[in-house]
């Protein structure tokens, strides 16, 4: 690939642009999204660099606005910043705000499947805690909690205790959307010294005890890494590009933004980064039009839960225990840490590796089996756009709303994670507790 | 370039002042000694209007973004106020309309005494409205606990977007000037490399003026032209008239017809800039005398035939800020 070709083919796609006669805000608005899916193209395929990128797109918008009638030009384009504002997903509350996870060495997954409440369950605060993960760095446990009341805030800190009588504190990092769960995880500070054989873990006066990962202790039993398979697969830049883009878009419950991708196709042809034998552009034009007629099932299945009529009912809360590590893909692993079925059904996990994703991460997917029967493929948002990423981390821990509703019948969960060069996929068993459902008062 | 001078009104103090363009260079003929004021203003004095704008036409007197925004064509209206390119300030930065006036009202109202306000308007002659005349120098268009949260890189793209915006507030006239001074400067000999290094955006400026004009004299669509920068070896810089023009190559017919040209960076600043672009259902390709109000031009009368010389005469009266120029008596064919 040539970058002074790309960047040519850019600019002039900017010039034709910026001569169309049609001066509606909706046309501009539309030239201009056409150039910007062209600019990020050409950008994920390393055709031009960001720079040049921004460049061209800005320009142009600056371009559009001094042309354009003086009642409709000021602030109709979402600015620099608000772009990826404008990607974040509206709705949900976030206590504690985002904390990376901690750089470095093997991270180990174990069960938990404890309940902690302060008081009577049917009316009290109660705390799931479902899994924890331990690295080098740090010790997290992921969790649910149930809240007295829709939007009941921090804090909700617990105390732990371990066998040399050394004190910790678990200060909780997590959001929720229907106000009446939130989840997200404890970081234990300070981490456990290695060989620490389990944590007294205090909410209130009530007291759990967790087993920590290599104690040996008995409870409960490390869960066995998930089977797995991993396919190689062999795309050009520009199949590679369009595939995780929409993979992305369509993983965010996003699928409108697959229009974008549509309109950048040609412009990949015409710089020589998508070969014209390719069937991916069909599919994307295929998904662009929401047709899910010889579409990989995830995406047809991500077309058919992103129509908001398919969304299934509200039904009863579970956690599951769900502790798997999942093969890298494109030097990143998912980790999957708890599961939520009924009204509102996350998947806790986290995703490390690499760098934050500016050009895309693996995108992940996850679909019940429940009676013999797989369901349909759900998308796993990884952010970073739920939650902001900050540049270079190790990692990120997510907790993604899943659609349609999980069941808490599954007997398992298959996982699909698709990257640029490969696909994994695992089956991974499910052990579910039924906590009582809340009685929220408003 | 073959050009009568220009002037744009800018409030400047109690009344208003003249910016002017001429031969090539802006001058404020209420100030006399510009480069004191800036003296003085950086020693905390007030900076004029009139020396702002020509501080701020120094930044970019080689700034690519001058072309990317300006005007393509007579037919290509920019319009924009400085309170506009303020407006969009706010836009870039992500808050909301009005914000940063909010932010910069002090006691004594929008620009009064001790506001802090930021210059407010350069009359455009399209409706721009006349703001105070003295400016206090805040700098970067940020209030300081605004200005602390943007990056400094995202800062300073902002900041020379809205100079440009603000260049272009001062009228079709000096768009055209402005925009053929930045062109010339990237036409010098001696900035080959210079040529190579941009040459995307050279051709994109290149295109996106010829592209109108051959549309204009042959009613090709202008998605079907493409212009590369024509570079000629340093050795065949000369004056006008000895230098080659280029190439021009049609292709196809109806409307799958194609046209590809290569054209000196110098067409922009000579021809296109002074409104020379087509004359008399000519395509000007070069000027071989600058001039004013008579100038000697080399154009195609049709895409297949040779380019012939013809003297043409201009008159101040053209649409868009430009001249409306003719092929003088007794050259018609």
């Amino acid at each position: 690939m040539d970058a002074e070709q790309a960047e040519t083919y850019l600019r002039l796609a900017a010039e034709s642009a910026l001569r169309s006669a049609d001066r509606s805000a909706g046309a501009e608005a539309a030239s201009l999204r056409e150039v910007r899916a062209m600019a990020e193209a050409f950008q994920g395929v390393g055709a031009v660099s960001a720079e040049v990128a921004e460049h061209v797109v800005d320009g142009l918008q600056a371009a559009i606005i001094v042309r354009s009638p003086a009642d409709t030009a000021p602030g109709r384009w979402p600015p620099p910043a608000a772009r990826r504002a404008s990607r974040m997903r509206p709705g949900r509350r976030w206590v504690g705000g985002v904390r990376p996870l901690a750089d470095g060495g093997p991270l180990t997954v174990t069960p938990v499947g404890r309940r902690l409440s302060a008081g009577r369950e049917e009316s009290e605060v109660g705390i799931y805690l479902l899994a924890l993960a331990s690295s080098p760095r740090e010790t997290v446990l992921s969790a649910v909690i149930r809240l007295l009341r829709p939007g009941q805030g921090a804090p909700f800190d617990l105390d732990a205790v371990d066998a040399a009588g050394r004190s910790y504190k678990l200060r909780f990092t997590g959001g929720g959307a229907d106000g009446a769960w939130l989840t997200g995880e404890f970081p234990v500070i300070p981490r456990p010294p290695d060989g620490t054989a389990w944590l007294d873990i205090s909410y209130g006066l009530r007291t759990v005890r967790v087993d920590l990962p290599g104690s040996g202790g008995g409870n409960p039993a490390r869960t066995p890494p998930a089977s797995a398979t991993v396919t190689e697969v062999s795309l050009s830049r520009g199949e590679a590009y369009l595939r995780s883009r929409a993979d992305g878009w369509l993983s965010m419950s996003m699928p409108e933004q697959v229009n974008d991708l549509a309109a950048a196709v040609p412009a990949l042809t015409a710089i020589g980064a998508l070969p014209a034998s390719s069937d991916l552009p069909a599919k994307i034009a295929a998904l662009a039009r929401r047709e899910a007629s010889g579409l990989p099932d995830h995406w047809a299945d991500a077309i058919a839960t992103s129509d908001p009529a398919a969304t299934s009912p509200a039904r009863r809360l579970a956690a599951a225990h769900l502790s798997a590590t999942l093969p890298a893909v494109d030097g990143q692993t998912v980790v999957l840490t708890g599961l939520t079925a009924g009204a509102w059904s996350t998947l806790h996990g986290m995703l490390l590796g690499g760098e934050a994703p500016g050009d895309g991460h693996p995108a992940c997917w996850i679909r019940d089996w429940t009676d013999g029967t797989a369901g349909p493929w759900r998308p796993v948002s990884m952010g970073p756009w739920d939650w902001g990423w900050p540049a270079k981390l190790a990692g990120i821990r997510f907790h993604a709303t899943l659609s349609p509703a999980f069941p808490s019948a599954a007997a398992c969960v298959e996982v699909l994670v698709t990257g640029r060069t490969a696909e994994a996929r695992a089956m991974v068993p499910l052990t579910w507790w039924l906590p009582a459902e809340p009685k929220l008062s408003s | 370039m073959s050009l009568p001078p220009a002037e744009a009104s800018v409030p400047c103090g109690a009344g208003t002042h003249a910016v002017r363009w001429e031969a090539g260079r802006l001058v404020l003929p209420a100030h006399l000694d510009a480069e004191a004021e800036l003296v003085l203003a950086a020693l905390g004095g007030d900076k004029a209007r009139c020396v702002e704008v020509a501080e701020m036409w120094a930044k970019h007197t080689a700034d690519l973004d001058v072309l990317m925004t300006g005007p393509r064509s007579r037919a290509d209206k920019v319009t924009v106020s400085w309170d506009e390119a303020e407006e969009h300030r706010e836009t870039w930065f992500g808050l909301p309309p009005g914000m940063l006036r909010a932010a910069a009202v002090g006691p004594g109202g929008p620009g009064g005494p001790g506001s802090g306000r930021t210059a407010r308007a350069v009359s455009t002659g399209s409706g721009a409205s006349p703001g105070p005349g003295r400016v206090r120098p805040v700098a970067p268009g940020l209030p300081r606990h605004l200005a602390s949260r943007v990056p400094e890189d995202l800062a300073r793209r902002v900041q020379a977007r809205i100079e440009v915006l603000q260049l272009l507030a001062l009228g079709p006239g000096l768009q055209f000037r402005l925009a053929g001074t930045v062109a010339a400067s990237w036409a010098a000999a001696d900035r080959q490399a210079d040529r190579c290094a941009r040459r995307p955006e050279l051709v994109a400026a290149l295109t996106g003026r010829v592209a109108p004009a051959v549309g204009d004299w042959l009613g090709i669509d202008p998605d079907a032209v493409t212009v590369t920068p024509a570079d000629t070896p340093a050795e065949q810089h000369g004056p006008p008239g000895n230098r080659p023009w280029g190439t021009l190559e049609v292709s196809g017919s109806g409307g799958r017809q194609r046209l590809r040209m290569s054209l000196p960076i110098g067409w922009l600043s000579e021809v296109w800039a002074c409104g020379l672009a087509v004359v008399d259902r000519h395509l000007v390709v070069a000027v071989e005398a600058t001039g004013w109000p008579a100038a000697r031009v080399l154009a195609l009368p049709s895409p297949g035939g040779e380019a012939v010389v013809l003297d043409v005469r201009g008159t101040d009266d053209g649409p868009g800020g430009l001249p409306r120029w003719e092929v003088a008596r007794g050259q018609r064919s």
